[in-house]
């Protein structure tokens, strides 16, 4: 298969000359968007980095074996990172289930405040209570910004499918945050009680 | 070729992929604007039910990746050090002679810092290199 013109191709060939401005180059780059998935698919800043880091690592040593044309570097490098944080979720999901995650807290926030950070929690919460592949096909559309072909491609799924996943992902997100919102806003927080508590480990 | 869609498929273009246009099939969203122009109470009404959640989703801290991190990288796939490689010839303007002395100082003690950083930033990202490729079950992927 051949992808057209792609920008990382003369420099992944840097790369694998050992040109270290090329790499250093190559890292700041890549790094933010495949710590950005990572972080969103595994909803834990340590094991994100681990995975960033080993994907980074993975193109690297890719570099000198790099045949132009047959892929895309950012999608290359996207399908490792999924596939890294797909064993981590797995080998998680062997160890810990049902496990009682809250959304947020409201005795955290006693002006009952609906601030940018406490949003931006729960959405990052919310999203890590999504199943597995309707969480990655979110997070490939709507956070990575790939295209529904590429996002598919990547899944390995259909368009359909994927836009399958994403419609039944927002629909549940839509449903989760408008609870803890209108939670957060109203009257339970005077009442101290945890807002809003799912289960992990639910199917597609 | 001119594509027209229904009411139902450009419902099922926003429920799926948001409000915003640019992240609509490529191959769809001109007929989809289009279904905009001619139905606007419709396109009103299902923008508006998406427009909620694509603003919820903006509403997402980015990501920062610590200098920290990139550099425990760049120290796993150059182990000799980014420092250890000869530095780019650049031409530099003529210093006075005094100046270049305590110039020539500072530089050596910089040198030892950053050689010392450097060292601890290995050690650290060995360890922490050890730990991900034992924990990583991949089978090498090539590409494609």
């Amino acid at each position: 298969m051949t992808t057209g013109f792609d920008p990382d191709e003369a420099q992944i060939a840097a790369v694998a000359r050992g040109d270290a401005a090329a790499t250093q180059s190559l890292v700041a780059r890549k790094m933010p968007r495949v710590l950005s998935l990572a972080r969103r698919l595994l909803n834990d800043a340590a094991e994100a980095e681990d995975v960033a880091q080993e994907a980074l690592l993975r193109l690297w040593k890719q570099a000198p074996l790099w045949v132009p044309g047959r892929a895309r570097v950012d999608t290359w490098l996207h399908k490792v990172a999924v596939n890294l944080c797909y064993d981590r979720l797995r080998r998680r999901r062997d160890t810990v289930d049902h496990t009682e995650i809250e959304l947020a807290d409201p005795s955290a926030n006693p002006t009952r405040r609906l601030d940018q950070q406490q949003m931006s929690q729960t959405v990052e919460s919310a999203l890590s209570t999504l199943p597995e592949r309707q969480r990655v096909a979110i997070v490939l559309c709507y956070y990575q910004e790939l295209s529904n072909i590429e996002a598919a491609a990547l899944m390995e799924i259909s368009v359909e499918a994927l836009e399958s996943l994403l419609s039944r992902g927002r629909r549940q997100l839509k449903a989760k945050l408008s609870e803890a919102r209108g939670d957060l806003i109203g009257g339970s927080a005077a009442s101290g009680r945890p807002v809003l508590k799912v289960i992990q480990g639910n199917k597609i | 070729m001119h594509i027209q869609i229904t009411s139902e498929r450009f419902e099922a273009i926003v429920d799926a992929y948001g409000a915003e246009p640019q992240r609509w099939p490529q191959d769809e969203r001109a007929a989809a604007l289009l279904f905009m122009q001619q139905h606007p109470e419709v396109a009103r009404r299902v923008l508006a039910e998406a427009r909620t959640l694509d603003s919820w989703l903006s509403s997402a801290d980015e990501v920062e990746p610590s200098v920290a991190l990139q550099w425990e990288v760049l120290a796993r796939m150059m182990p000799a050090g980014v420092a250890a490689r000869p530095a780019p010839v650049v031409a530099r303007p003529r210093r006075r002679r005094w100046l270049a002395g305590g110039i020539g100082l500072a530089a050596a003690c910089a040198a030892g810092i950053i050689f010392g950083v450097n060292i601890g930033l290995m050690t650290l990202s060995e360890a922490r290199a050890e730990a991900v490729l034992a924990s990583a079950s991949l089978a090498e992927v090539d590409n494609w």
